[in-house]
Formats: C-alpha cells, structure tokens, sequence
C-alpha cells in the first residue's frame, strides 16, 4: 500500500464532528447511532411503552392528545427519565463485533398539565425527546476489501431536544375523540469529532448551535365499547437547520484542502412517526394494549445530506447514496391491578421491537473506484440489520384517588431506561 | 301543639303523637295518630326511618308527645277503631306493648298490624313429607321435629313452645339443632326409627341453607311414584284463621320468641310452587331473634291499622313509603361506614330485602338488593360465596331477569326509564372513579336541599351520572377501577339508582 494510499484513507476517515444524531450528515460520529422515541410516563414504559390506545391519563399529552378527554379533573403529571442509548459502533476486533458508547442521563423529561372544561381539555406539556451524551474513542479498524486500517476516531455528542406543546382534546361523540398539540421542540446540541487519535487529530467538524421548530401532533381516540378503544397519532416530527464547523485537511479533487474554520449548512431532522393502537380492559383488574409505530427515518435524509468526510467531488457523492429504512415497531403490555382500600397498586410488563433502522450506504451513481466507496460501504454497511427486542417491567401505586406514582425500566440492545412518573389528580 | 318530627326529638326517646294525612287524597279528614316508643328509635338508622315516616305526613293539625311505654298504650286505649294509628318502636318496646295488651285486647280493637316483621325476623320454614300429612296435622302419634338455626340460636324448648299451639299438640319431640342441610333432608326422607314428621331451617333470606335441603331432599328421595307420594311439602299456616292472622306480632307461650305470621305468596323469597300449598291464605312464620347480636337491624317495627281504617290503597301506599324510608335510610346514615370493609353489610341486605319485599314492583329497588349481594360476593368478608349463590338465588326466583338485565345496559337504562349521555364528556370517559362519587355527592346534595325544585335538579344531575355509569356496563364490586389505576370503592350505582327513586317520591322528605 502506498504512502499516498494511505493518506488519503486517513482522510477519508474523518471522525468528523457534528452536527448532530442520526443522519444529518454521514459523519462517524453518527455511525449506527439510533433514535429512541420515548413514551412519556412510567406506566406508558412499563406496558412495553405502549399507550396510544389507551392514553387515559395526563401523560398522554405526547402520545395521544385525544386520551386527555378521558380526564374528568384536572390532572398533573412529571416524570424522570434516566437513560442510556445504547450507540453501538461496529468494531470488527472486538469479540462481539461492536463496542458500545452512551453516557447514562437523568432527565425531567416530562411535564404536562390538563384542565377539564366541558367537551374540550386544555393541555400544557414538555417532553425531553432526545437527551443523548456519548463520548466515543475508537481505534483504527481494518477494511477488509481494502485490506487497509483506516484513522482511528474520537469525539462527544450531547444533543438534547425538547418538545413544548400547547394542545386540547375535544369528545365529539360518547365514542369520540380528537386531541391535537402545537408543538415547539428545541434543539441544542454540541458536538466535536476527529479523526485520527486526540494527540494527532487529522480533520473533523465541531457543532454547536441551536435551532426551533414548529410542528404538530395530533391524535384520535375511538371507543366502540368501555372496555376497548383504539387510538391513532401523528408526531410530526421536526426539522432543523444547523451549521457544522470543519477542521483540518480533506481529500479534494485528488489533493487535499484545508478546511479548517469553513461552515456548512447541516439538518438535524426528527423523523415524523405515525402509530395505532388498542387497548382493552380484559377485566376490572386487567389491562392488555398493543401499539404498532410507523417511524419514518427516511426523512432523516435531505438534500443538503452533509457527506462530510468526503467533500471530494470526484467521489460523486449524493444524498442519494445513503438511506434509512422505515421502520414499524410492534408494542404490546399488559397491566394488572390490585384495588384495596384508599389505594390501588399495579404490576406491568411489556416487550417492544426496535427494528434496524442504521444509516446505509447504497453505492450506485457516485464513482465506484474512489476510495469513498468502500469505505463508506465498510462504515456504514458492516453491521448486520438486527431488529432489537426490547422488555419492560414496572409498578404503580395510588394513593386515595389523587396521586399515582409509577416506576419502570426499560432493557434492550439499543438502550436502557428507568423512569419514575407521577400524575396527581386535582380535584375539579 | 304542631310541629315536625326531628331527629333529636325521636332519640331523645319519648314519643311522638303527630296527626298523620297519609289518607289517599281526597278521603274524609279523620284524626291519624303517630306514636314512637321511648328508646325504639335511638339509633341512627331508626331515627332517620322515624323521621321520613314522618315527613310523609302532610299540613295537618299534628299533635307531638314523648311517650314512655305505658304512655303509649295508656295512649292507644284511648283511641277509637276509626283513628288511624301508628306505633313506632324497636322490637323490645313492642313485645312489651303486646305483653301489655294481654287480656284487654286494646291492639286487636284498633286493629293493629305489625307490617314489617322482617326488617328484625326471619322465616321458620317447616317441611314435611306428602305421605305423613296425615299424621302431621292430626296428631295421632307425638311428632318428631328436627331443626336447624342459623339465625339465631334457638333451643329445642324454645321451638316446643313456640309450635306447640300452633300445631295444636303438646306430643311434640324437638331434637337439639341439626347443622347440614343434608342430614335435614336424609332424617326427612328416612324410612326408618330415625326419621323426622317435621323439619324446620331458621335462617335469614336469601338462605343458601333452604335451597341445599331443597335441593339434597330430591337427590335421597325415591324416584317415580313413590318419591312423588314421599315428597317434601312447606308446612303453612292457614292466615284465614283466628289466631293465624297475617302481621300479628305475638309472644310465644312459655318462651322468649315473639312470631307472626306473614302471606307466603308475598313474603317468601322461594318460589317452590310444587311444595307450597297453592291457597292464597298459605302463611309462613316468622319468628323473631332472641339474641340481641342476631337482630341485624336497628330499624323500628311499624304497628298500624292504616288498612282497617284508611282503606287497602293507603295501606300500600304507607308500604312503598315505608320501603323508600329504608333505602333513604340507608343512603343518608352515614354511620355505618362502608359495606365491603365496615359492618354494614348485613344492615344493608335486611333494608333492602325489607324494601323489596314491600314493594316488590319495583325493579330498581330489586336490581338495588341484586346489586347488593352481587358487591358483596366481591368482598373479602368471609362469607362472599353465600352473597354469590344469594344473589343466584334472587335471579332464579325472578327468572333470570336481573342478570339478563345488567347484561344489556343500553336496555337496563331504558327500564330504569333513565337517559345516559346527557353529558357526552362523562359518557366518553366512562371514568366510574370521578363519575360514581360525583353521583353520590349529587344524591347528598339532592337530599340536603331546601327546596324541591333544588331537590329535582339535583336528582336528575345524580340520576344522569348513575345513567352513564350503568352505561359503562360495569357490576357493582367493593373496588371498581376507572381510568388509569383510579378506582371506586363500594362500587354499587343501582342502590344509589333505588335511592334517587326512593327521594324522588319522598317528596317533602326531609
């Protein structure tokens, strides 16, 4: 391999930087990284984070605003997530075949507040949707079709987004209802990649900005009977334009540039999610429910897709060469619940699927024999497409029909979560 | 001097004369005298039934007194058989009454009937074999008798003497009491030196007990024509006798028992038609506990001549009061606190059997019982299983109809002559948890009202409330669960449905 060879893979392998999660750009530092949409409220979490056709209380302000005509008082909720995503990097030397990175956050990540007034519900809530920390350090990995190391990679990510939606609920019929949020979800995110190791970092891009968005989210809820209902929502997700600082020295037009210090325009896009579900209330003490989610991460994707370590025009590199599935997820719960006097308390358990939904590379109208293209092929294609089964317990209790704490966790490949929520009942 | 009957006065015990227009309206204003025995009507539940009996009269000239015992009878003899009377008072005071009237015969003179026996005594159901009707009814050996007590614990002296006149013979061999139906029955169906002419089963109604001997006697007794001869029939007492009369409280000679006799048609939960003598005059005894701990009621008996002198329509219309007055009661004393985890259930199910046995036409205040044992069989009270088959029980005896009924509640709420949806928010959320307890506070507030037009609103607000939640199909348990991990507790929205009627037709009650 030749010296020029081997310089020129180093610079294709930036670990870059920035910008933000999943897929605004085809940094490594967003390589295999998922998005987890959370379910607000512990109980939500414990039944397999399941609840768009139940959502009969005050948490369900983000996952089905029509829930909140089930409120007949005014109802307070807060809860406290503690999460760690799981971001696993392919690391062929390794015995599993990948390391995992995430730091473990604690969160306040949901509030909502829901006031009662004859047909229609007034809502107030906020929602952490992503609180994501990883610092990462990776060291050189073999390409076997290259049969070539390329630069290690290393680099932090903190990224936190938060929805704040003002919405209402409106009981059309007995059977019934609508729910709709005006959502502004913010963004701030801080991110800082390179390639190569900290003491000789070789190129990469530095985030740090902040963007607002607005959006919609907006539910129904149908009951042909009491002890059924079968729920729908839409989350529009959000959009946001951003702009990433590059460093040091990239492959150009068979050359190299310098970058350091040039802004380009990235998007961090939340994909918009479409989900149904049922719920039914087998008997007095006994709830099943089942959810089935439609996340479209294609979306993630734009045009101006930032190809970051490989601004080189002759790769003929497009947005076009890289895709994310769509994905369906499948949420199915159960909750049992023991009445006594003045309190009731409750044990639930879930299982939910989180399908692949990794950045791909698709070689097709860029130039095959450019170093890019295996490269990319090798970065971003490597890991096998696995769906992530993910399980759930939790418990609840109630006190006096006024205060409810519950408590769950949440186990799976691509990530853990414990949350502790509260919805207190305040009298009408 | 004029005044209202309050509940201070009445527990304060003395007693009441107050004048009475119970009358059908339009009847000749004829003097009606109210009486409450000192020391009858102390208790809260028997205070509020004195008071909403006494509500029921209209304007009037009402004349109030405090009476000890004698008083009240010193009172009684003076009345004429044309005045309408009414005596309120525990069982004690008016076993003394009657213990009074002997030989002077001033309660048989005024015509005084005890209606309602029940709401402190129990059946003494006695049963015999076809073939031995012979011998049962003409005396001609000493007759056997065995029994089973389970309302209270009655000795075999106590039951000789109590049937000793009523069967006319003194030959009467009463054995020590029998636990299981099933040796009721096998003693009953025996050919041999053990066998038994007569066996009764004291026990409260609905009673689990009555049906297993019903049922055991069939399975031992022999099949075809012989078991036919040999089947078992009720003994009943012939009403239309001097000495038989229908709601005549008397003491039994010789004993502590005090017993009346009351129409089998209208007061027996049963319906063994093929082991009841198909007369209309048929009665059945009821007896009265002994024990102080076996009288699950506070509630006062009611001795009135309202049928003699005011006629059979005032007479059932005094009856259905009387039988809102217990659902009322049960509603607004609060004493008794909850029935799933307090000691209130059996108060509750002697209330509204009483209620149901006097106005038995009413299908809430039967779906208002039903729902009663139906929330009891989901306690944790000891005893839930019997609740279950009591409850089985009432459905049989009416066909099916109330479980069929619950099962259909867009129908039930039709035959409740009830409207849901009238708040569609309520009628989406189906939340019992918040909707149940604003239906009762509805109902408290309806009875706390100044005014019947406050009264009516209120009403309706809580009668609407129940509407939706009999529409969310739900059956009345000690912990029902709303939405989320809400609940509600003591979960039985038809006795509140059986209320809201009771106060309703109240009136000016309170």
């Amino acid at each position: 391999m030749t010296m020029l060879r081997r310089v020129l893979i180093s610079l294709c392998s930036l670990v870059a930087a920035a910008a933000s999660a999943a897929a605004q750009t085809n940094e490594r530092i967003y390589e295999s990284l998922n998005f987890r949409f959370v379910t607000p409220g512990a109980r939500a979490v414990g039944m397999g984070h399941t609840f768009v056709g139940l959502a009969d209380d005050a948490t369900s302000a983000s996952s089905n605003p029509a829930g909140l005509s089930n409120l007949l008082e005014p109802e307070f909720s807060i809860e406290f997530n503690l999460t760690q995503i799981r971001h696993e990097r392919f690391m062929p030397g390794d015995e599993a075949g990948t390391r995992t990175f995430g730091d473990t956050v604690l969160t306040p990540s949901f509030f909502s507040f829901a006031v009662p007034v004859k047909r229609a519900t007034i809502l107030v809530f906020r929602n952490t949707i992503q609180h994501h920390n990883e610092r990462f350090e990776i060291p050189p990995r073999l390409i076997p079709s290259l049969g070539l190391h390329e630069d290690g990679a290393f680099g932090t990510i903190a990224a936190r987004a938060e929805n704040y939606g003002i919405g209402g609920a409106f009981v059309v019929s007995r059977h019934l209802s609508v729910g709709a949020s005006l959502v502004l979800t913010t963004l701030d995110i801080a991110t800082d990649g390179r390639s190569g190791d900290p003491l000789q970092p070789r190129n990469g891009t530095t985030t740090i900005d902040s963007a607002r968005d607005v959006g919609v989210t907006a539910g129904v809820l149908f009951k042909p009977r009491q002890d059924v209902s079968i729920g729908a929502a839409y989350y529009g997700g959000a959009r946001f334009n951003l702009n990433t600082t590059l460093f040091g020295r990239f492959l150009f037009n068979g050359g190299e540039r310098v970058l350091t210090g040039d802004e380009r325009p990235v998007r961090y896009v939340i994909p918009d999610r479409f989900a149904v579900g049922a719920s039914w209330r087998v008997r007095n003490a006994l709830t099943v429910l089942a959810d089935v989610a439609r996340v479209r991460y294609s979306r993630q994707i734009t045009k101006d897709f930032l190809i970051v370590d490989f601004l080189d025009p002759g790769a003929g590199l497009t947005h076009e060469n890289f895709v994310m599935p769509d994905v369906t997820e499948l949420h199915a719960g159960v909750e049992y619940r023991w009445y006594g006097r003045g309190r009731a308390t409750a044990l639930r358990a879930g299982v939910f699927t989180d399908p692949d939904h990794q950045m791909r590379f698709r070689s097709g109208a860029n130039d095959p024999n450019h170093v890019a293209d295996a490269m990319l092929a090798f970065r971003f294609n490597s890991l096998e497409s696995r769906t992530a089964v993910g399980f759930t317990t939790g418990g609840g209790i109630a006190f006096g029909n006024q205060v409810q704490i519950d408590a769950a966790v949440s186990v799976a490949r691509t990530g853990r979560q414990a949350v502790l929520s509260t919805v207190i009942r305040l009298p009408k | 001097m004029t005044s209202t009957f309050s509940a201070g006065r009445i527990g304060s015990a003395a007693a009441a004369a107050v004048l009475l227009s119970v009358a059908a309206p339009g009847a000749q204003s004829r003097a009606t005298f109210w009486y409450a025995v000192e020391g009858s009507a102390a208790a809260p539940l028997s205070r509020f039934i004195a008071e909403a009996l006494g509500g029921i009269r209209g304007a009037g000239t009402d004349t109030e007194a405090t009476l000890n015992v004698s008083e009240t009878y010193a009172e009684l003899r003076r009345r004429t058989p044309a005045d309408a009377v009414f005596v309120l008072g525990g069982l004690k005071a008016i076993q003394q009454l009657i213990a009074m009237d002997a030989g002077h015969g001033t309660l048989d003179r005024l015509g005084l009937e005890t209606i309602n026996v029940r709401i402190v005594g129990h059946p003494f159901h006695f049963f015999y074999r076809a073939d031995q009707e012979g011998r049962v009814r003409n005396h001609s050996s000493p007759l056997k008798v065995g029994y089973a007590a389970l309302a209270d614990s009655l000795q075999p002296p106590d039951v000789r003497s109590l049937l000793a006149p009523l069967l006319g013979t003194r030959q009467l061999d009463v054995e020590k009491p029998i636990g299981g139906p099933g040796a009721l029955a096998r003693r009953l169906a025996s050919e041999g030196p053990s066998r038994l002419d007569l066996v009764g089963i004291y026990d409260a109604e609905p009673s689990t007990f009555l049906r297993d001997f019903v049922t055991e006697y069939k399975a031992v007794q022999p099949k075809g024509d012989a078991g036919q001869l040999r089947r078992a029939q009720i003994y009943v007492f012939p009403t239309n006798k001097a000495g038989f009369e229908i709601n005549q409280l008397r003491l039994a000679s010789g004993g502590p028992l005090s017993y009346a006799f009351l129409r089998y048609d209208s007061q027996s939960f049963h319906d063994y038609k093929e082991m009841a003598a198909d007369d209309p005059n048929a009665g059945v005894l009821t007896v009265t506990p002994t024990t102080a701990g076996a009288v699950s009621t506070d509630a006062p008996l009611v001795m009135t001549n309202l049928r003699k002198t005011r006629g059979a329509e005032a007479f059932d219309r005094f009856t259905r009061q009387l039988s809102d007055a217990y659902v009322s009661a049960l509603f607004q004393v609060q004493t008794y606190g909850s029935r799933c985890s307090g000691p209130s259930a059996p108060v509750f199910k002697s209330y509204l059997f009483n209620a149901h046995l006097a106005d038995r036409a009413n299908f809430a205040k039967t779906l208002g019982l039903y729902s009663h044992l139906t929330l009891m069989a989901t306690s944790p009270a000891r005893n839930r299983e019997d609740y279950t088959a009591q409850a089985r029980m009432l459905d049989d005896a009416l066909g099916g109809d109330l479980a069929a009924a619950l099962a259909d509640p867009r129908k039930l709420i039709q035959r409740l002559r009830g409207q849901s949806g009238t708040n569609t928010r309520v009628g989406f959320s189906g939340d019992v948890s918040s909707i149940y307890p604003r239906a009762k506070r509805a109902l408290e507030e309806a009875a706390r009202s100044p005014t019947a037009e406050a009264r009516k609103k209120k009403l309706e607000e809580a009668r609407g409330l129940l509407m939706d939640v009999v529409a969310t199909g739900r059956m009345p348990s000690c912990h029902e669960g709303g939405r989320a991990m809400w609940s509600a507790e003591d979960f039985d929205p038809f006795f509140h449905l059986a209320f809201a009627d009771a106060l309703t037709r109240s009136g000016g009650t309170r």
